[in-house]
């Protein structure tokens, strides 16, 4: 055991590099070294970041009791499952539906569109297209998935369409499969499920294609080589970090057997390495795994299959080395020595529980620990006939099998092994590892069984409430419904109102949907269940009142490439909602920036067009809930035109003057930058403020903007503090042209920190030290409305704010003993905080503000002894 | 608690997601009755053409034998992927044909006409010809199958290596059971 702990030297490394997660992966030699080269999407050619996905306008054969639009929710689910990975830049988002059988479009991003299909063909998806390697990658420029034009069979709110879902999506991101039980192992070993989607395998994998700032510093790693007992290098063995009863992250060998699993949350992990089982797609590898290919697109081939092993541990899991993982710390030599097998004995365990209300089965098995014990099934490849000679144990705490680990035949269906466990009062739930053993083998499944304190929640009723004044509640009385449950109508959240402890019921509002439609109503837990699982043939719906289809209008209807435009939207039998809704122009070329509803039947809507953009018409859709108001042809990119000498502003080019985010209120100090927003000599204003400066005017709403400096590219101004909060319309008008109109969001207060002083007026900084005792003074900006109302570009007289402002110095919140204008200036506000004696001295501390619940930038500061 | 025994009802969750598609998994009898077409041929020529947004590459196959469907000399079979002009589209794990290539095929010729091959790379059987008089055929393992609701037979899974008399006569059954 010392020997072995030896081995594992802790080295701190700065950088990434051999990483070899499930990615589709290049190299660039067979010979090594194999540092790997992925397909992924190149942020930089991405609209913040987002990579849109449509699906096509033509639409297939539905289920009886189905919907189009009821597909759409799932889709956009389905995305949404993606999107929400805080340690990944990537965004994924919905994009609308487009006519994709006939769209020309440059940008990246990804299509679900309906082919014929043959039976035995679920759906098919991936990167189809990609342009040559940059900057140590393959960018990915189109994705696709392929779903069945046929999806009579199929239901769009069954589980199993979901989860394929969800795991077509992540193929097309980047991903290939896994042998964790996460949303991108294959579906016989998968344990992710519509209520937990995915696992810490798929938000690792993505995060390692595109890491947050701060993303390797903050987990940990383990590295080491797979080799045979001669030492010769293993390629395509799935090395498994698992916490016992936490998260699973995995890696695959290289070609030489090194291996490195990186993203690691910190936690004690065992280590195994497992052959995935044999492939059984033409081309592909073990797993089914598109093989990694060299300089000149050959593949490299998998070694054949090997042992099964236990880091420290041989064949036992609780005998195993615990390796404790902790951020931005790498365990380098963790090796293992595999002996080559002709064929797995046992691979592919499915495993299944019953979940109540005569219910079919469901995978992966989810096991109840209230009561003593519990049985789950498993079904695999080598299990059956070796039932009687294989024993089971589990990794994570708590849980005994019984009969000596032995699973037996179950009644029905021997094939199928039963294994009964065992609870205490102090078994937790959640994740918890099978390891199979036969003749000398182990087959290792992990998220096997998914451990859980209440059963699937089940709705046994759902009646609508009309409180007066507000739109319909629904309201959902079953079992095992929580204030943690989801609801979701068609794949649309429905937003959670309240929930009765007393009578278990829920309200809900129901998301706009189309007139008379029969929604699905399912509920999520976040143990992982759903109410799909006990529901999955005749769930309960909502019905939506009867309405009249949905229509839309779109003006202006054309848009020139290369620039940012403002877009309203009417709508005829439209429900639109603020939450709800989603605009897309059926192209990836443009791309919707922000949408703000104005009400049921009036949206507007900024919308960036790629200056590469087809000069075509695009369909314009617009989704609220699951209602869809399609309008092809709706909006036409045109070729750049208009005077070269006209004013150009972009999407939040108005910033705040402190912050420089787009967060501006108003009276507040802003800055806008653009191109010829000046035709004159750059100059600078004095007191009072003049609205036309160098020629230039500013207007929002068509109300005159005070200036303080103008030049070509920039303007800096106090906005009036007469503005109401919402969208404004922002014109600039150079003396010669006026510009396109653009949106900008004015927002009741946007704080925003310039500078701090001491009351001597020296600036206090990380370097300046405030001195505790003193009063400093904080310069800002943005911090709402003043009492005595004052008008934007004159003098500000005292006036103090209308909201309580507080400061925080050094994590402590202070009461400031004034904060208001500053007098004499525009735009300026003035927080004197006095700094209490008794706070504690700091080298490096932080200030910032807070007013109505929004906080200003940080300052970096310093704070000495009195 | 005695766990309640009851009939296996399981949800058809035989769905293989493979690195680019899901499949759901057949048995034999469903590969013989869900086909349209069974043959034996030999790959002579590929090539690709764009249909809607998919790009489909052609295989055209000389038909050495025919089990089901339409009498004929060739057979064209379509799969998703290929290269026209600039625009290439790829599809991981769709069955690829060499010239020269024997295979069993099962078909399905959907609505629009066009042939393709069954449960992607599951109704693809390699013909390997040894020294022997007898050819064999081999398709790899498709995995578990499970039973699914309302069907009054188990789905099995099978590793399927076998001769051609054999497959060829195991065809046959089916077809003689459908016919019935």
């Amino acid at each position: 055991m010392k020997r072995l702990f030896q081995l594992a030297a802790l080295v701190v490394l700065a950088a990434s590099s051999a990483a070899a997660y499930y990615h589709f992966v290049h190299y660039a030699s067979r010979v090594g070294p194999y540092a790997p080269i992925y397909e992924k999407f190149d942020l930089d050619a991405l609209v913040n970041n987002t990579v849109y996905f449509y699906v096509s306008d033509e639409r297939p054969a539905m289920a009886a009791s189905d919907t189009y639009e009821a597909l759409l929710g799932q889709v956009r689910q389905a995305l949404a499952a993606w999107n929400n990975i805080p340690t990944c830049d990537l965004r994924v988002s919905y994009g609308g539906v487009a006519n994709v059988a006939t769209w020309e479009t440059q940008a990246p991003g990804g299509e679900i569109v309906f082919e014929e299909l043959p039976p035995g063909v679920v759906g098919m998806g991936g990167p189809v297209t990609r342009l040559p390697q940059t900057r140590g990658f393959v960018p990915i420029h189109r994705s696709r998935l392929i779903l069945s034009r046929d999806l009579t069979s199929r239901p769009s709110a069954s589980e199993a369409f979901f989860t394929s879902l969800v795991h077509e999506i992540g193929h097309a991101l980047g991903l290939q499969h896994t042998q964790t039980g996460s949303a991108m192992s294959e579906g016989v070993i998968r344990s992710a499920t519509r209520a937990r989607p995915l696992a810490a395998d798929d938000t690792v994998g993505l995060s390692l294609l595109y890491p947050s700032p701060g993303f390797l510093t903050s987990t940990g790693a383990i590295a080491g080589r797979v080799t045979t007992p001669s030492g010769r290098g293993l390629h395509l063995v799935s090395v498994v970090a698992v916490n016992p009863s936490g998260p699973v992250v995995s890696a695959l060998t290289a070609p030489d057997g090194s291996y490195r699993i990186e993203g690691l949350p910190p936690a004690s992990y065992i280590l195994y390495a497992q052959s995935p089982p044999p492939g059984t797609q033409p081309g592909l590898g073990p797993g089914n795994l598109v093989l990694p290919t060299d300089d000149t697109g050959a593949p490299l081939n998998a070694s054949g299959p090997v042992e099964t092993q236990f880091y420290g541990g041989g064949k036992d899991p609780h005998a195993s080395l615990p390796l404790g993982v902790a951020a931005g710390v790498t365990f380098e030599g963790v090796d293992f020595r595999l002996a080559e097998r002709s064929s797995l004995p046992v691979y592919d365990v499915t495993t299944y529980s019953f979940p109540g209300n005569n219910a079919p089965a469901v995978t992966p098995a989810f096991v109840n620990t209230t009561r003593t014990t519990g049985t789950l099934l498993a079904f695999g490849t080598g299990l059956s006939p070796n039932l009687r000679n294989v024993t089971v144990e589990l990794i994570g705490g708590g849980v005994q099998v019984l009969r000596n680990g032995n699973p037996t035949p179950y009644g029905p269906d021997p094939r199928f092994g039963e294994i009964e466990l065992a609870f205490n009062p102090f078994t937790s739930t959640g994740s918890r590892h099978l390891v199979f053993s036969l003749g000398g083998d182990v087959y290792v499944r992990p998220g096997a069984v998914q451990l859980v304190s209440r059963a699937a929640p089940l709705v046994r009723d759902a009646q609508i409430e009309t409180p007066v004044g507000n739109g319909p509640l629904l309201v959902l009385s079953g079992d095992n419904l929580g204030p943690d449950s989801r609801v979701f109508l068609d794949g649309a959240t429905a937003a959670v109102r309240s929930f009765d402890e007393i009578t278990g019921r829920l309200r809900v509002s129901p998301p706009p949907g189309p007139g008379g439609r029969q929604a699905v109503i399912s509920v999520y837990n976040p143990d992982g269940q759903s109410s799909v699982f006990v529901q999955p043939a005749a769930p309960l719906t909502y019905t939506y009142p009867a309405a009249e289809p949905p229509a839309i209008t779109v003006s202006p209807a054309a848009g020139p490439a290369g620039r940012d435009s403002v877009v309203e939207i009417q709508g005829v039998n439209t429900n639109f909602a603020e939450a709800h809704t989603v605009v897309g122009f059926g192209t990836s070329d443009v791309v919707t920036r922000r949408v703000w509803v104005l009400s049921a039947t009036r949206l507007l809507a900024v919308v960036s067009i790629s200056p590469r953009a087809a000069l075509v018409a695009t369909t314009v859709s617009v989704q609220s809930g699951t209602q869809l108001a399609a309008l092809a042809g709706g909006f036409r990119v045109e070729a750049a035109s208009g005077s070269s000498l006209a004013p150009v502003l972009a999407f939040q080019g108005l910033v705040n003057a402190a912050t420089q985010q787009p967060r501006v209120a108003p009276g507040s100090l802003a800055t806008l930058y653009g191109s010829g927003l000046s035709l004159a000599a750059p100059a600078t204003a004095t007191l009072p403020l003049p609205t036309t400066l160098a020629g230039t005017t500013v207007t929002l709403n068509d109300q005159p903007v005070p200036l303080l400096a103008v030049s070509a590219s920039q303007i800096n101004m106090q906005l009036p503090f007469t503005l109401p909060a919402g969208p404004a319309v922002l014109r600039v008008h150079n003396g010669l042209e006026s510009s396109q109109p653009m949106l900008v969001q004015i927002d009741p207060v946007a704080p925003g920190l310039f500078r701090a002083f001491s009351s001597g007026g020296a600036v206090v900084d990380a370097n300046n030290p405030a001195r505790l005792g003193d009063t400093i003074v904080l310069l800002a900006t943005g911090l709402g409305a003043v009492a005595p109302p004052v008008t934007a570009g004159a003098p500000a007289p005292l006036a103090t704010t209308s909201s309580p402002v507080r400061v925080t110095v050094g994590g402590v919140e202070l009461v400031p003993s004034y904060a208001g204008l500053a007098p004499g200036t525009a735009g300026l506000y003035q927080v004197n905080v006095p700094l209490p004696a008794s706070l504690s001295p700091a080298t490096a501390t932080t200030i910032w503000l807070t007013v109505e619940g929004q906080s200003s930038n940080a300052l970096a500061t310093a704070l000495r002894a009195p | 608690m005695r766990v309640v025994r009851r009939s296996l009802l399981l949800i058809l969750a035989s769905l293989v997601p493979a690195a680019a598609a899901t499949l759901e998994r057949l048995s034999f009898e469903d590969l013989v009755t869900r086909s349209t077409g069974i043959v034996r041929g030999r790959a002579i020529s590929s090539s690709a053409s764009q249909i809607g947004s998919t790009i489909y590459t052609r295989t055209r196959f000389e038909v050495l034998e025919r089990w089901k469907g339409a009498e004929g000399t060739q057979i064209e079979v379509f799969e998703p992927g290929g290269t026209v002009g600039r625009s290439s589209q790829s599809y991981s794990g769709v069955p690829r044909f060499e010239p020269g290539q024997e295979v069993v095929l099962f078909l399905w010729t959907g609505p629009s006409g066009r042939t393709q091959v069954t449960g992607l790379s599951q109704g693809v059987f390699q013909v390997v010809r040894g020294d022997g008089p007898d050819a064999r055929v081999v398709r790899k393992p498709s995995g578990e199958i499970l039973l699914a609701p309302g069907l009054g037979a188990p789905v099995r899974d099978e590793e399927l290596v076998m001769s051609l008399g054999q497959l060829s006569a195991r065809i046959r059954v089916v077809l003689e059971k459908n016919k019935r």
